[in-house]
């Protein structure tokens, strides 16, 4: 599968986030793949889970299920069937994301970029889209699991003098 | 400056409460010359169609703060934040809601740093569909503000770990 991607991200961090999708993806799902749908899944009905990491640079990981992988890939995690409309909806894409992270930021951490997770946070709606920010480096990655489609994008920044984050390179789009 | 209700029960540090209101005050104090309106709280923190913009801070606290703008706020507010109107279907939202998050974080990061409690921003990350709402944690204790601007109405959802505790 070839990646939406806008502008470049750092190459430790593409393979770090996609490696750790698909084992986190594997061990609750037994089965987890690329494909080339992201743009679709991103404006299909469905709960996003948004987490960052901080360090030096910063990291964005956005987590799309659509309606129907949300509700079956929640019946696997937990074992119980789990109401799309629910709270209990929301602790487990706020958990799917925090693993990935988590497991992503482990691999960035034995590369030397030590960061921090920040609490994720998750939002329900139709038609959701996440657009691209300005001049921030972006990939949007298109997965399959048994449970359905799901998209995760990531986004980074490099940190300015004044502590803020500013784009990790000039322009990233035309 | 009028002040929210804050109850230590609530297990939302009162500080984070006060900075962020503050922060959302100022902000919007600089961009319409007037403070935006606080109202009587409310529970529904669905956007419907509209656009948010989510931001994090990780350090001393760890809490996470949404800014919820219907559509037509939306295109009110941004406007008149980047000086010129804005495609609501266009990337630019992204940019300038994703900004107006920014900003308003390290608005209150500042203010939060000067009473002690210091925390790094992370990058803004935006969101926009129909009948969107935020989907509340088990492991989080969160105060729903919602304003009335120019511009129209829109809301802030402050969230935190509630192992955090009470940190006023």
């Amino acid at each position: 599968m070839e990646a939406v991607q806008e502008c470049k991200l750092p190459q430790t961090l593409l393979d770090g986030v996609k490696s750790a999708v698909i084992e986190v993806m594997e061990s609750i799902c037994g089965k987890a793949s690329e494909h080339g749908e992201c743009g679709a899944a991103e404006l299909s009905c469905g709960v996003i889970g948004v987490i960052s990491l901080i360090g030096q640079d910063a990291w964005s990981m956005m987590v799309g299920l659509p309606r129907g992988t949300a509700i079956a890939f929640a019946k696997q995690f937990t074992g119980d069937a789990v109401a799309y409309d629910s709270r209990d909806m929301g602790d487990v894409v706020g958990e799917l994301a925090n693993i990935i992270a988590g497991q992503a930021a482990g691999r960035m951490e034995s590369a030397g970029l030590k960061a921090s997770l920040s609490l994720p946070t998750v939002a329900r709606g139709n038609g959701i889209a996440v657009p691209v920010q300005y001049e921030l480096p972006s990939v949007c990655m298109g997965f399959t699991c048994p449970q359905g489609i799901f998209w995760v994008r990531i986004a980074s920044a490099k940190r300015g003098p004044s502590g803020r984050f500013r784009p990790a390179s000039s322009t990233c789009r035309s | 400056m009028e002040t929210i209700e804050c109850r230590r029960e609530q297990q939302l540090p009162c500080a984070l409460i006060d900075c962020v209101t503050e922060a959302v005050s100022s902000t919007f104090a600089s961009i319409y010359g007037r403070e935006p309106q606080k109202k009587d709280n409310g529970s529904a923190e669905v956007v419907g169609d509209g656009v948010l913009g989510i931001i994090s801070l990780v350090g001393a606290l760890q809490c996470s703060i949404v800014l919820g703008l219907p559509r037509e706020t939306a295109k009110a507010v941004t406007a008149k934040f980047a000086g010129f109107e804005i495609d609501y279907e266009g990337p630019d939202m992204g940019d300038v809601v994703g900004e107006l998050a920014n900003v308003v974080a390290g608005d209150a990061a500042g203010r939060l740093e000067s009473r002690g409690i210091k925390a790094d921003l992370s990058l803004p990350t935006v969101a926009r569909g129909n009948d969107v709402e935020m989907i509340q944690q088990g492991n989080t204790t969160s105060r729903l503000v919602h304003f009335e601007c120019t511009g129209g109405s829109f809301w802030v959802k402050i969230s935190a770990e509630t192992q955090a505790g009470a940190r006023n």
